[in-house]
């Protein structure tokens, strides 16, 4: 058995829940899907290192500069970028959605929850979604309806991820609930900030989970048309819905230990019979 | 009969005893004292200490001398030279950091893409001379390897999406 590599180090460490699903694919496959994850853990990252918005936008900045690099050909020296080139030219993918995962995660550097649903939601479908879309491309999956279905995965695992990521946020006065829904149903955001657990709040996340869960019905009903080598792109829907499921037992309260905890044995039960029914 | 009751106190000296038993009571305590230099008290993950650069796993140093450190600074106190090495990878010759200059803000640490530069859990780092603290690249790496354990650590703060 040889050693991980530095991006799947990472990907083992920063974004554990996809690092299982890498574990599915080929060992040409997961390599660049660690680098795909790695690229993706170091723009998310970019928000949560920085005091000043303007060094988050550096930062992004120079992942853009570093595309721009490897899709002029030019050789790359730092271990993340190196291996992302090397998977970009494998794997021959799309420039547009790597551009779209960086202009999303602009919108963490506005410091400003989403106005409603529907902004929540394309922030999710812009950093989530071509994420999933760019693994279905690594796991040979091209066709249209492929894409749509990746797209819906990618929502509804950004959904279920902020939702998750309540406590995350609050602790850095960071709020990525849509700002309409937190009015309407009354809920007093800088007591979430100091106190956690507020009223409001559970039917807030419920709006939420409900939308994320429309999503994961979508991506499933398309089941049919994915292929089953493409599968390890497509697991992360098998944790929104384990997640979603748990946030529901929770009463919808992210601050819950059960929503925090990562879901441990029960995600790799989930994964595995995933993969032996090759469905996700 | 308040007369009484003070003289019955200054006769038995109930505050002196009082106050020797809340002295003594102390003896029993758990000390909230350190021993300085062998005990040191805990301190943030966040903590901005002594400067190091850092390699990845495989030996290689980071910084890739993109000198968005150095445009940062707002003490002015990082001064990097650099040229492409014989691979051709661009390194830097020269990484200086005054540390007399530096107020220990840790912008450089926050403008560094490939989080090379770091501000580290150390601030025991005084000297006898001035010069001592100017730091050049060698000292910066040596820290580096001295610290990255504890760096890495201080680095993993882990938020449920990405």
């Amino acid at each position: 058995m040889s050693e991980l590599s530095h991006c799947a180090r990472q990907v083992r460490r920063f974004d554990n829940d996809r690092f299982l699903c890498t574990l599915f694919a080929p060992p040409a496959e997961r390599e660049a899907l660690s680098a795909l994850y790695t690229f993706n853990i170091e723009i998310a990252r970019a928000r949560e290192l920085v005091r000043e918005a303007m060094l988050a936008r550096m930062r992004l900045q120079w992942w853009r500069d570093v595309l721009a690099g490897i899709y002029a050909g030019q050789r790359q020296r730092e271990p993340v970028a190196a291996a992302l080139a090397e998977a970009v030219m494998r794997f021959d993918l799309s420039r547009g959605h790597f551009e779209r995962l960086i202009d999303g995660r602009e919108f963490d550097c506005e410091d400003r929850p989403p106005a409603n649903l529907d902004d929540l939601v394309a922030y999710g479908e812009a950093t989530a979604a071509p994420l999933v879309k760019l693994s279905a491309e690594v796991c040979a999956a091209r066709e249209d309806r492929v894409v749509d279905a990746a797209g819906d995965v990618g929502i509804a695992w950004a959904l279920t991820g902020l939702i998750r990521a309540v406590p995350f946020h609050a602790r850095a006065k960071r709020l990525y609930l849509p700002a309409a829904l937190n009015r309407r149903h009354g809920l007093d955001v800088f007591a979430m900030f100091e106190r956690g657990s507020s009223p409001g709040l559970s039917s807030v996340v419920a709006a939420v989970s409900a939308r994320a869960r429309e999503h994961l019905v979508r991506a499933r009903a398309m089941r049919a048309e994915v292929p089953a080598h493409a599968l390890p792109a497509f697991l992360p829907a098998t944790l929104a819905d384990l997640y979603l499921r748990r946030i529901a037992a929770a009463d919808y309260d992210p601050f819950d230990e059960r929503v925090r905890s990562s879901a441990g044995a029960g995600r790799l039960l989930a994964l595995l019979s995933a993969r032996l029914r090759r469905r996700y | 009969m308040s007369f009484m009751d003070r003289a019955a106190r200054t006769i038995f000296l109930s505050e002196l005893i009082s106050g020797l038993g809340l002295t003594f009571r102390y003896m029993f305590r758990p000390k909230v004292t350190l021993n300085y230099p062998y005990e040191k008290g805990p301190i943030s993950p966040r903590f901005r200490g002594e400067h190091a650069l850092r390699r990845y796993p495989n030996g290689e140093e980071r910084c890739i001398a993109c000198k968005l450190c150095e445009a940062i600074c707002p003490a002015q106190a990082i001064t990097i030279e650099a040229e492409p090495r014989a691979d051709g990878s661009r390194r830097t010759t020269r990484y200086d950091i005054d540390m007399v200059k530096c107020i220990y803000c840790g912008y450089c640490q926050e403008a560094c893409p490939v989080d090379a530069i770091v501000e580290g859990p150390n601030f025991e780092f005084s000297t006898e001379t001035r010069e001592e603290l100017l730091y050049d690249k060698d000292r910066l790496l040596a820290n580096g390897d001295r610290w990255e354990s504890e760096i890495a650590a201080n680095l993993a703060a882990e938020a449920p999406y990405r």
